[in-house]
């Protein structure tokens, strides 16, 4: 059996096959992505265009509103100035117990992580608090802490802190031992191999966590607005929604959303520029 | 060789395979070039080259996964086209159900073809009693050891008895121990029906004490380099096949042709 | 010879850990009958009963309750709504996973509504539903499904993507069509992620319930709850809340053994689990 020479052989030459590939590969990519943005406009598109013209069919529209009605109130709210009170509290509220979960996670878990004694002691403890809903917490805040800004920030804030301390402390349980005895072998003690090896090593989940949480503060905040408040977007929602000025509650809503994706885009952006080898890698 | 064409069981002609990968900027990468070979009914075929050299993409194509940017693919004169659910194809990872017992992944193929339920369970006990994992039956996938998951894999493959046999490497993460009997095992389920085997590995010790011919690749873009009829008795004794000296001859004339593609790269 | 040592060892070791994890309990049921015990004294002479009421108060509380038909009303209304929308959610997210998964575009396409879909806090839709349901057991039913949608119906279509490409292709060599694609291999091969995504759902069904409760009312443990909150009734208020918790805790360990039920699966990580 005779195999004929690879250059003999009839057929197409390296460099044509190469830019069919090529192009057939581009015209296939170029396809899918005109296909999914036009998809996506046009999905985009008709679910407004269903809300606007073909909701009003089925229920009455003072239940449903409409997309323009909603776009008319933002305008307005913006206006005439009403909304940007709202946001302050509520922002205040949610980045204030956001960050004082963040610090009081932090110093939480470094204390359990560095007495081992203790952390065992405390574990259950911690595992029922974690998987009870910090949520059914509300009116007991509410009741002791009054109307004010104070227990929508508590409630931020303990939503927060919980994830915060279980990713800093799995965190640093699941820095490769291999590493710490590395470090300790070359030398490294005490605070120098804190510094360079047990916080870099689980600076990943503590900021996957501290990226994470910033949604969890703004329901803390909402849900505290919701059951008593004179202020904030929470109450701005409920008492629309109380009045059934329903294009006020989807834009309440809808300025909770924007907060909600531009407050996660800034924290990424924080975190890409501080810790650029870790950005990313951790859950969503 | 003057075979006629109905006698060959594959056959790939002037096979062009080009990649892109994906990503914006990704260039085109030439995985074959121009390859052409074929095989006979019932010949055990070695492909042998450095690594990543396109090897395990001319298994693809006969399997149907893929298909060629230029050239043809044959199955028994036939092209391939779609899926070629008549070979059996015996992949780098065992690829096993994890969810199935043992004896129900080498039952899996056999079902999938619809053998009758008793067809199957008979077929599957001598297979497993073949190579010696009586009593792991029930036994998932991860609580066996790499060898017996490896054994496992090709009786799934050999119990459905397709005529071509497609096999990747398939001894790869072994230890050295396991992987010669394993090579043994092979050959001695090879024997009972004799089914056309093509089979990558670039352990040429392997390549040697297991094949007819053996067909060296360049590396990137594949070529085919040079073949070699190996010309050992069968059957083959894998544990003292080193000592033959067509062994040492054979051995160092394909060291040779790939020494020189390894430095090449 | 050695093998004595070995023992040695063994036994050392072993009352070693005995030791430590008899301190370890001792450690904990100390820390737990401490605070209450701390409670009760604090409550009165140092910080106002209205504050934090006391263990006493709450344990009279609960056993009142226990024993009225009231509170098993209030209590079956809660479990209703969760039940009905955890099963809603968990439905709606495994059915319409499945289109969606394997197909490329199509899942493209509606991924960022999702997103956005995804990124308002279920919270804030509370007023949403109830505006639209009113405030008996429907608006519930929804914030508890809507609650459960989105972590079943992200992690089954994670769960079928992860299905390593080499089992499908082996199976179509082997003849596999569509359908035995479709029963061998992906649908043994999202299961574990799909129970995994119940059993963290099934407490989070409830806590959309009761927010929903929480936010406008007449029945439930939710209503409870802030209506005693409302008269200033400390006593109801934690004991209110300790019913929730308990009852979210029996939920998520209920179906703990779910992930078991799998011998061949070591391990599933799970997405958007903390977004609750």
């Amino acid at each position: 059996m005779t195999i004929p020479d690879a250059r003999e052989a009839a057929g197409p030459g390296a460099a044509e096959v190469l830019a069919g590939a090529a192009s057939g590969a581009g015209a296939a990519a170029a396809r899918e992505r005109l296909l999914v943005r036009s998809g996506i406009a046009l999905l985009g598109a008709a679910l407004l265009l269903l809300w606007e013209f073909g909701a009003p069919l089925v229920v009455e529209r003072r239940y449903v509103s409409a997309p323009s009605e909603v776009a008319a109130r933002l305008a307005g709210l913006v206006l005439d100035g009403e909304l940007w009170g709202h946001v302050g509290v509520t922002l205040g509220e949610a980045g204030a117990g956001y960050l004082i979960g963040i610090a009081v996670g932090l110093a939480a878990a470094l204390i359990l992580v560095s007495v081992p004694a203790l952390d065992e002691i405390a574990g259950p403890f911690l595992a029922a608090f974690y998987s009870i809903p910090k949520i059914a917490l509300a009116p007991m805040f509410i009741m002791w802490f009054g109307l004010g800004l104070l227990p929508k920030v508590l409630l931020a804030a303990l939503m927060v802190f919980l994830i915060v301390l279980a990713n800093t402390v799995a965190g640093v349980r699941g820095i490769e031992p291999g590493l710490v005895e590395v470090a300790r072998v070359m030398g490294a003690r005490g605070g120098r191999l804190v510094r360079t090896i047990i916080l870099p090593g689980a600076a990943p989940a503590v900021v996957a966590s501290i990226r994470l949480t910033f949604s969890r503060a703004m329901v803390g905040a909402v849900l505290g607005e919701f059951i008593a408040a004179t202020q904030g977007l929470g109450f701005l929602i409920v008492r629309s929604s109380r009045q059934f000025e329903t294009a006020t509650v989807f834009a309440g809503i809808v300025v909770v959303a924007v907060l909600v994706m531009l407050v996660n885009a800034m924290v990424r952006a924080v975190e890409a520029r501080a810790l650029p080898w870790c950005a990313g890698g951790a859950r969503g | 060789m003057a075979d006629p064409p109905l006698e060959e069981a594959i056959r790939l002609e002037a096979v062009y395979k080009a990649f892109v990968p994906r990503g914006r900027s990704a260039r085109p990468l030439l995985a074959l070039e121009g390859v052409s070979f074929a095989a006979r009914p019932g010949e055990f075929i070695s492909l042998v080259g450095p690594s990543g050299c396109g090897k395990s993409t001319v298994l693809n194509l006969l399997a149907g996964l893929t298909r060629p940017s230029a050239g043809r693919v044959t199955h028994h004169g036939r092209p391939v086209s779609g899926v070629n659910t008549e070979v059996g194809y015996i992949t780098q990872d065992d690829n096993l159900l994890p969810w199935r017992s043992m004896a129900r992944n080498v039952e899996y193929g056999l079902e999938l073809r619809r053998v009758p339920k008793a067809e199957r369970r008979r077929r599957v006990r001598e297979f497993i009693d073949l190579v010696g994992l009586t009593g792991f039956e029930d036994h998932y996938p991860h609580e066996l050891s790499g060898g017996m998951r490896k054994r496992a894999g090709i009786v799934r493959t050999l119990a459905y008895d397709s005529d071509v046999v497609l096999m990747d490497e398939p001894f790869g993460p072994l230890d050295a121990q396991t992987r010669v009997i394993l090579q043994d095992e092979l050959l001695k389920l090879w024997d009972l029906r004799r089914p056309t085997v093509l089979f990558v590995t670039h352990d040429l010790v392997e390549a040697i004490a297991l094949s007819d011919r053996i067909i060296t690749f360049t590396c990137r873009p594949g070529r085919v380099k040079r073949e070699y009829e190996v010309r050992l008795p069968r059957p083959r004794d894998v544990f003292h096949v080193h000592d033959l000296p067509r062994f040492r001859e054979l051995y160092d004339a394909l060291w040779d042709d790939i020494r020189m593609e390894i430095a090449a790269t | 010879m050695s093998g004595r040592v070995i023992e040695e060892q063994a036994a050392a070791h072993a009352r070693r850990r005995r030791t430590r994890r008899a301190l370890v309990w001792a450690g904990r049921i100390g820390v737990a009958t401490g605070a209450v015990i701390a409670w009760e004294l604090a409550s009165g002479p140092l910080v106002r009963p209205f504050f934090v009421s006391s263990p006493t108060a709450v344990a009279q509380r609960l056993a009142e309750w226990f024993g009225s038909a009231d509170f098993w009303f209030h209590a079956r209304f809660t479990l209703t709504s969760t039940a009905l929308g955890f099963l809603a959610g968990a439905l709606l997210g495994v059915l319409l996973a499945w289109p969606l998964a394997l197909r490329r575009v199509a899942y493209r396409i509606v991924e960022p509504y999702f997103l956005i879909a995804y990124s308002v806090p279920a919270v804030a839709l509370g007023p949403v539903f109830i505006l639209w349901f009113g405030i008996g057991l429907a608006p519930k039913v929804v914030l508890a499904a809507y609650f459960v949608f989105f972590v079943v119906f992200v992690n089954t279509v994670e769960g079928i993507r992860q299905v390593p490409q080499g089992l499908i292709d082996v199976t179509r060599v082997m003849g596999g069509d569509r359908w035995a694609t479709m029963r061998s291999v992906l649908l043994p091969g999202a299961l574990p992620y799909v129970l995994a995504a119940f059993r963290v759902t099934l407490p989070a069904a409830m806590i959309g319930a009761v927010v929903g409760e929480f936010i406008a009312s007449n029945r439930g443990i939710g209503y409870l709850t802030r209506a005693a909150a409302g008269r200033y009734q400390t006593a109801g208020v934690i004991a209110g809340t300790i019913v929730l918790a308990a009852i979210v805790l029996l939920l998520s360990l209920s179906l703990r053994p779910l992930s078991r039920v799998l011998r061949w699966r070591p391990e599933v990580r799970l997405r958007g689990e903390d977004a609750l």
